[in-house]
């Protein structure tokens, strides 16, 4: 990454949240199951990296670095508050529109729903693996990054965590 | 399990409120202060002075570089000053004892101690220059070096009892005759002994050197009451009475 200032500063902020701000969001809808928190936690994950960039401090590789600044501060957000519980959400009707039809919009509620309460049931550090590999599309080597774990322990954690989901879902059906 | 995937990916944020936060971003950028020195995060506390950015960094470098130095200094003055409370006449860690420990020492007496406390404390000094002088002798260390370092250092304590006493006499005479008497019975038992440990010393070494080079007359300590050098007793009596009949003149 070349050296920050101020001007090229905004220019890479603004290039990293239109690539990797619906990521951020998604991965902090799943661990913190508020759409409220996950907008909260997304944008202070690019404020914080600017100004970790403004201090001249240089980033090799942006995207494990947004997932860790993220995780951070979703596991700050766990240790304020309780997490937001799935009755508590049910109740109070969330709601997941991504800007298409209806009848999808109401899908994607649907499914969001579904594969929340079924990840939820992993338990965090599962949830964790599975939500970067899958939904994410992250490597090994850089969920170990953001994990900071080595590639073997990531490799383990994943296969069990896909295990343990699959038991979920064959009980489920 | 490729449902429940599916599932998950469609979770984003909606158009308004990707803009939204994007706006909100890059505003932060435009006005957030950054640090055109690289590596350093500017402080909340250096804006509330309005310090120019290219000071907080050699403010934050400079005050480092002196809080070490400093602490570093008084670590090893307080090592040295631990070290020098045996030190001996003659030691390279004496000049410590006597200027530095004893020193700040004599710089709180202002603040901490009432005269009556004060000549106390130069008796207990006293004792401990002829303390030194009875280490030097028992450890057979007396040169004529030696001998001159401490009687000078004992001479320095009588001048300073003597200061003292003249203070105390012009509030109090009585006290200050009674502090004096104390002083010059406890000196002149102190000089005798010191006197006969060096002569026995002598007489039991034929080439010790302590007979010949440290004799009596040269240190001027080894004669009790010696008008010429126990300083304290003569001069003393003189400006006690000197003060008294200066008052009853009056």
């Amino acid at each position: 990454m070349a050296e920050v200032t101020k001007k090229n500063l905004k220019e890479i902020l603004e290039q990293a949240y239109d690539q990797f701000a619906d990521a951020i969001f998604r991965y902090c809808y799943f661990h913190t199951s508020s759409r409220e928190k996950a907008l909260d936690i997304t944008q202070d994950t690019f404020v914080k990296t600017s100004e970790y960039l403004s201090s001249g401090r240089k980033i090799d590789n942006l995207r494990p670095f947004l997932y860790r600044v993220a995780r951070n501060l979703v596991i700050d957000e766990r240790r304020k508050k309780k997490s937001y519980s799935l009755d508590r959400m049910k109740e109070d009707g969330f709601e997941l529109w991504s800007g298409e039809s209806e009848i999808t919009a109401r899908e994607n509620v649907f499914e969001a729903r579904m594969a929340l309460e079924t990840i939820e049931q992993l338990g965090d550090k599962y949830k964790e693996v599975i939500i970067l590999r899958f939904a994410e599309d992250m490597s090994v080597k850089d969920i170990a990054r953001v994990l900071g774990k080595s590639e073997n322990a990531v490799s383990v954690r994943i296969h069990r965590a896909v295990e343990k989901l699959k038991k979920i879902l064959d009980q489920n059906e | 399990m490729q449902k429940l995937i599916e599932g998950m990916k469609r979770s984003k944020m909606t158009e308004g409120e990707k803009a939204r936060l994007k706006s909100e971003l890059l505003a932060f950028i435009e006005t957030a202060e950054t640090s055109p020195i690289k590596g350093v995060v500017a402080s909340p506390y250096w804006k509330r002075f309005g310090v120019p950015s290219y000071f907080r960094f050699s403010f934050a470098s400079i005050g480092k570089a002196v809080a070490v130095s400093a602490l570093s200094l008084l670590l090893v003055l307080g090592g040295l000053t631990y070290a020098s409370a045996s030190a001996l006449p003659g030691d390279w860690l004496y000049p410590i004892k006597i200027h530095l420990k004893e020193g700040i020492e004599d710089k709180l007496l202002v603040f901490a101690f009432t005269p009556a406390e004060k000549i106390a404390l130069r008796e207990r000094r006293i004792e401990e220059r002829f303390t030194e002088l009875e280490q030097l002798v028992k450890k057979n260390r007396v040169t004529p070096e030696n001998l001159s370092i401490a009687n000078s250092e004992i001479q320095v304590e009588k001048k300073k009892i003597k200061s003292d006493l003249e203070k105390i006499n012009a509030d109090n005479p009585q006290a200050a005759e009674q502090a004096k008497k104390d002083l010059n019975s406890s000196i002149t038992a102190r000089e005798n002994m010191i006197g006969k440990l060096i002569e026995a010393k002598a007489a039991s070494s034929t080439d010790s050197g302590i007979g010949q080079d440290a004799s009596p007359t040269d240190s001027g300590i080894g004669q009790p009451s010696s008008p010429t050098d126990s300083g304290i007793n003569q001069e003393t009596s003189k400006t006690v009475n000197g003060t008294k009949s200066e008052k009853e003149a009056n």
